[in-house]
């Protein structure tokens, strides 16, 4: 009877075993959705050519998969380092408009001087994004209040304030559209001449080795680690328990203001009411299958980035519906998270 | 009950315990904090199953096994944390303990039958309030109630005044009395005899798993002999350090804090520390010791008084800051408020060094350094099944309370604040443990021993004071102890 | 995930050029393009296809389409309104030797003509888009035609003497709609006036419903409604108040009450477009094409059971003023709410204007949100 089994959790449960499960679980997540796909009406033989050698083996796919995870990086990023600290941060998509925001008003207005008006963009983004996510911080330091509410409502509170822009002061003049004018050159990230990849990604990848670097090997990252298992240990030893939180918080705030930066600057070029849709969910699934690691965040945004050109793929060709490639990116993560679950945790009877 | 015996991982709990309790009784067991009481009545309410030992009801041979065989056999237990499902009503909560077989179906039913008991045994509860919404005492009543509706003749309540004012206590205890003059038996668990003996027919005292005074009638036996008894020979027992005490190290003036929900006041708490010395505060748990210490550590602030560390008050201080200053802690909790369970040993012995900068700057830690450093400690302090990179879940109580002495002996250390620091370990550990406090305060240091045990307390101690209800109630020195004095204050007698 | 996703498609009601000018721009300004290889036909939407509204109009253009040149047409949904996200699309299709592509929403528009001038060998449609070029056109109706049809309809059918609109955000080519159905009612009886509110969302059926009986509330006993969801027909239904529809033939959510509705045919531009484009003939206009009810790609759907023969007639008579070019809705003299002079007696406001109308006419009660 399974009623009286119950989970034991597995002493240090080894790098194989871990990784085992982990190409197990992405196995058995792709063999479910090959399935879903092959009755949904695609031909099985089609599956291998157009799936996988459409989006990891030709030019197109792979520059398609990095230039969409360029701002997924930065996303799972700012998910991850809240999360080492224990903060639920659900208002990623709130910090990535309001890091949009400031971007955009950087280009339209021309602020500074051109040659510096990337890295005005950038500093102002970041700024933006750590100012947004402060209120939640705030809230919960002064009045206890749960981040997870705040941080979720400032987050449609930021699209209101986008949606209030773009219906008011930044529509088209020409029109009254509510997107903003295409941004000066100046404020676009050039393109590298590999699809729509542009120089964004040297920023994110020095972004994400920093990040990797403070996490895995400065003071701030040890902290980051104690505070996050044990708040209460890490107080008592004397460890700066509350700074190491508000830093890492507003951390995750400013990288999601960047992202947020880095798809005006780097592909859209202007500010719409779409951009930045779908980032949260992306952040959190992120984070959680890089189990919060840096290094694993840029590998996991990159597969991100792969499904979703896969997916593009799929809605192209075979007129998958949309809602068919949700249930496949779900199921793949509810087989890896499964794995992941059971590499952790061992199935015991008693006696 | 005869010869009961229980273990838990090898430590003996119980051994050789025995009780004979008598229809139309209130019958009181008394005894410290882990003297047994509390486990010989889980035996014999079919919580724990025991070892060994003979139980029998109505010179009926019986070994139960669950709580649900014990109701069957009319015997119901009311446990310090109430058994009842918060968002349910106390019809609701009846309902779901009578289980599918019982007649009674629907929470109507339920509510009825709960009225009927209610008024039949005098004890008012509203079986349609939610659990939730009502008062501790409240709660008592429900849960009688619902163990009595269960079909228990035997009431085995697990120190019930504890929760309670002493008005609601007193309510509570003629109850009792009411309940075995109707021919049902009660039974009291308890650490506060003076406040029962007015209510209770026979009293049984416990100590170290045994039994040393089996169901004497109230009448014949004198506070001084309870004290006595339930303190034994603990006070016989010397191993203090060799040092003699030196100038005052830590300074308490008139501490006093306002305790949060379900916690203790803290009232105008005072001592002094001496370098070299060890102050040991003799206490029933819960009277204040976790607040205390919370305190001293800077995890909770203080209303009024001074924390004097070396002269300097620090009770506005972080507690890195009074890391620093020399204060370091074995909490009674390892892994709750000491040691980080996901870290390695190595990042544990780190912990409270990184900070200084004794690993590096902010920016490139030095884990190498680190790693060393651990081996050093771990071969110093004997740390069985350890690697520097093994993270600290895996060792065992004993390990896991080398590595912190490790870590907070080491340098710097003035004042050690020991926390039950013995608790849960087995003989050779905690004669590691010890020594190891002895040896460090023979170096010099001050050390104010927090226990629930006694025995540890006296045997570690220069001065002994008593903790009650958030105060501190006497203090003399270790040669001036005597039962009746730590008896007395322990059962709460100011 | 959240309502801004559902509807983006009819957010896409937009058009225009930056200087939108004359969509009747002579054809020498107008581009020559060549098509290379069998034709090949993919439409894009931003969302499903079957959305009750702005796709589905599409879409049955789309069919038309497919059935009338028998050329192979695919069907994409669910694309963003993000340039990643099409430019990927568009390049797959490309490879595949599609070589029209249609976009259906306008915040295809600045993506696809990066798109366009990467691929000069393929034609670009563009539904509500605001770019142009040698191989790319963009289209839009003037739906105002038919609202003042419609505003004909319920100035004929209002006692009150107060008509209703319910409408999305205050943009160009919404602000025409109100603007123009205010104008119809008031060419019936000058003393009509018109309620309208934005409900700030393109679709939100459940605040849809109650903004439309917050109309009712005010007396207003005719109520239209310029969203895809039907929740203002369903309300007229109820309270036995007639009504019209849009996009498509709405009859459907108030089958005794509607007037009529104001529909897109689609079909009437995308067939003759896209067999010129085969043919060789197309010359994408400079600024886009925006044809009305001259070409039948605005008009109107059946007319209810309650619509008078009376009313009838004074439809088609306007409609055949509009088409012959004797009367447009927007001519002189035109007043906006707060009495100023927009066009004097004789005039009539441009296209230019008409993208950028951000007012309302004289009869309009409701507040325009200020820039």
């Amino acid at each position: 009877m399974l009623d009286t089994a119950f989970l034991v959790r597995r002493q240090n449960p080894g790098f194989l075993l871990t990784s085992l499960s982990y190409a197990g679980g992405l196995l058995v997540g792709l063999t479910v959705s090959a399935m879903l796909l092959v009755h949904a009406g695609v031909p099985a033989s089609a599956l291998v050519d157009e799936f996988l050698i459409a989006t990891f083996l030709t030019s197109d796919g792979l520059s398609q998969t990095a230039t969409a995870a360029l701002p997924l990086v930065l996303v799972g990023l700012a998910s991850a380092v809240a999360m080492r600290v224990r903060f639920w941060n659900i208002g990623v998509e709130g910090q990535l408009w309001l890091g949009a925001i400031a971007s955009t008003w950087v280009a339209l207005n021309g602020i500074g001087p051109e040659a510096l008006r990337l890295p005005t963009m950038f500093v102002l983004a970041a700024l933006a994004g750590a100012a947004w996510i402060a209120i939640s911080l705030f809230l919960k330091l002064r009045w206890g209040v749960n981040e997870v509410i705040s941080t979720l409502l400032l987050g449609s509170v930021a699209f209101l304030l986008v949606q209030h822009l773009l219906f008011g002061v930044w529509r088209d003049p020409a029109n009254s559209f509510p997107v903003t004018a295409t941004f000066p050159e100046a404020s676009w990230f050039s393109i590298l001449g590999w699809g729509q990849l542009h120089t964004g990604i040297f920023l994110v990848a020095g972004i994400a080795l920093s990040i990797w670097f403070v996490m895995e090997h400065s003071r701030a990252g040890f902290y980051a680690d104690a505070v996050g298992f044990n708040a209460k240990a890490a107080l008592a030893t004397g460890l700066p328990v509350l700074r190491t939180a508000v830093g890492l918080v507003l951390l995750s705030g400013a990288l999601s203001g960047v992202a947020g930066m880095m798809i005006v600057a780097g592909t859209e070029h202007r500010l719409n009411q779409s951009v930045g849709n779908g980032y949260l969910f992306s952040a959190i699934v992120i984070a959680y299958l890089a189990r919060a690691k840096p290094l694993w965040v840029i590998v996991v945004s990159f597969a991100l980035g792969a499904v979703f050109t896969a997916g593009n793929v799929l809605k192209v060709f075979y007129s998958i519906s949309e809602a068919m490639i949700v249930l496949m990116q779900g199921t793949v993560l509810m087989s890896i998270l499964m794995a992941q679950f059971f590499s952790t945790y061992s199935l015991k009877r008693p006696n | 009950m005869r010869g009961i015996g229980k273990s838990f991982d090898g430590k003996a709990a119980l051994r050789d315990a025995s009780f004979r309790l008598e229809w139309g009784e209130v019958h009181a067991i008394v005894g410290e904090n882990g003297a047994g009481k509390s486990t010989l009545m889980n035996v014999a309410a079919g919580v724990y199953v025991a070892d060994g030992g003979y139980q029998s009801i109505d010179g009926e041979a019986i070994s139960l096994r669950s709580p649900l065989e014990a109701a069957a056999a009319g015997l119901g237990m009311v446990h310090q944390h109430f058994r009842l499902v918060e968002s349910f009503t106390v019809a609701e909560n009846v309902l779901l303990g009578l289980g599918r077989k019982s007649k009674v179906k629907t929470p109507a039913d339920a509510a009825a039958i709960v009225a009927a008991k209610s008024r039949e045994i005098g004890l008012p509860v509203d079986p349609h309030r939610q659990v939730a919404d009502l008062s501790i005492a409240e709660r008592q009543r429900a849960e009688i109630v619902k163990v009595m509706l269960l079909g228990a003749r035997i009431l085995v309540m697990d120190e019930p005044t504890a929760v309670l004012t002493d008005e609601e206590a007193r309510t509570l205890l003629s109850f009792a009395q009411r309940l075995s003059r109707q021919g049902h038996a009660v039974v009291l668990i308890t650490h506060k005899f003076r406040e029962v003996a007015a209510f209770c027919d026979r009293v049984t005292i416990m100590r170290h798993g045994e039994t040393v005074l089996d169901g004497a009638p109230v009448a014949d036996v004198t506070e001084a002999d309870v004290a006595r008894l339930m303190v034994g020979d603990a006070l016989t027992v010397a191993g203090r350090p060799l040092s003699r005490p030196g100038d005052v190290c830590l300074r308490v003036e008139g501490l006093s804090a306002q305790a949060t929900a379900h916690r203790q006041n803290l009232n105008d708490i005072g001592f002094e520390l001496h370098a070299g010395e060890i102050l040991g505060i003799a206490g029933v748990g819960g009277n204040g010791q976790e607040e205390l210490v919370a305190c001293l550590l800077g995890l909770e602030k203080i209303d009024a008084g001074a924390i004097m560390l070396d002269g300097e008050d620090i009770s506005a201080a972080r507690p890195g800051k009074r890391r620093e200053a020399g204060l370091r802690i074995i909490p009674s909790d390892r892994f709750d408020s000491g040691l980080i369970r996901e870290l390695s040993i190595a990042d544990n012995l780190a912990l409270t060094t990184i900070p200084g900068g004794s690993f590096g700057g902010p920016f490139l830690l030095r884990r190498r350094a680190m790693r060393e450093k651990a081996a050093e400690a771990i071969d110093a302090f004997d740390i069985r099944g350890a690697t520097p990179d093994r993270p600290a879940s895996l060792l065992s109580g004993g390990n896991a309370q080398k590595v912190l002495l490790a870590r907070e002996l080491g340098q710097g250390l003035k004042v050690l604040i020991a926390h039950s620091p013995s608790r849960g370990l087995d003989m050779k550990a905690t004669e590691f443990v010890r020594s190891a406090i002895r040896r460090a305060v023979e170096a010099g240091a001050a050390c104010l021993l927090i226990s629930e045990d006694l025995q540890e307390v006296m045997s570690l101690s220069h001065r002994v004071a008593v903790m009650n209800r958030g105060g501190i109630v006497g203090c003399r020195q270790a040669g001036d102890v005597t039962p009746e004095w730590i008896g007395g204050l322990l059962a709460g007698h100011a | 995930m959240k309502e801004r996703n559902t509807k983006p498609s009819a957010s896409a009601r937009l058009f225009a050029a930056t200087a939108a000018v004359l969509a009747s721009c002579a054809a020498s300004g107008a581009y020559a393009f060549t098509l290379e290889g069998a034709p090949k036909v993919a439409f894009i939407y931003a969302s499903s296809a079957q959305d009750g509204g702005w796709n589905e109009a599409l879409e049955a253009g789309r069919k038309a389409v497919e059935e009338q040149l028998k050329v192979p047409v695919a069907v994409t949904e669910n694309i963003p309104e993000e340039a990643t996200k099409l430019r990927a699309a568009i390049d797959l299709y490309v490879k595949r030797g599609f070589n029209i592509i249609i976009g259906t929403t306008y915040g295809y528009s600045a993506p696809m003509a990066e798109a366009a001038k990467a691929y000069p060998n393929v034609a670009f449609l563009s539904a509500s888009g605001t770019e142009n070029g040698p191989n790319m056109e963009s289209f839009y109706a003037r739906t105002y035609q038919g609202w003042y049809l419609a505003g004909i309809a319920a100035g004929q059918a209002t006692k009150t003497k107060k008509i209703g609109i319910l409408a999305g955000f205050p943009v160009g080519v919404v602000n025409w709609d109100i603007n123009s159905f205010a104008l119809g009612a008031r060419s019936v009886d000058p003393a009509i006036e018109t309620v309208a509110v934005f409900a700030n969302s393109w679709w939100d059926p459940v605040k849809e419903g109650q903004i439309a009986q917050a109309i009712l509330d005010q007396k207003a006993d005719v109520l239209a409604t310029n969203l895809s969801a039907t929740s203002a027909l369903d309300a007229a239904e109820k309270a036995g108040v007639p009504s019209v529809g849009f996009q498509l033939d709405m009859s459907h959510a108030a089958p005794k009450t509607i007037q009529t509705s104001v529909v897109f045919r689609w079909e009437k531009y995308l067939v003759p477009t896209i067999k010129e484009i085969i043919d060789g003939s197309w010359k994408p206009e400079e600024f886009g094409a925006f044809e009305g009810l001259e070409t039948g790609v605005v008009e109107l759907a059946p007319f209810g059971p309650t619509v008078s023969e009376e009313t009838k007639a004074k439809i088609e008579a306007a409609k055949q003023d509009i088409i012959a070019g004797k009367l447009d809705p927007f001519q002189g003299l035109l007043k906006k709410q707060d009495g100023t002079v927009v066009v004097d007696a004789g005039g009539k406001v441009d296209d230019a204007a008409l993208w950028s109308m951000d007012y309302f006419v004289d009869g309009v009660i409701g507040t325009m949100p200020a820039k």
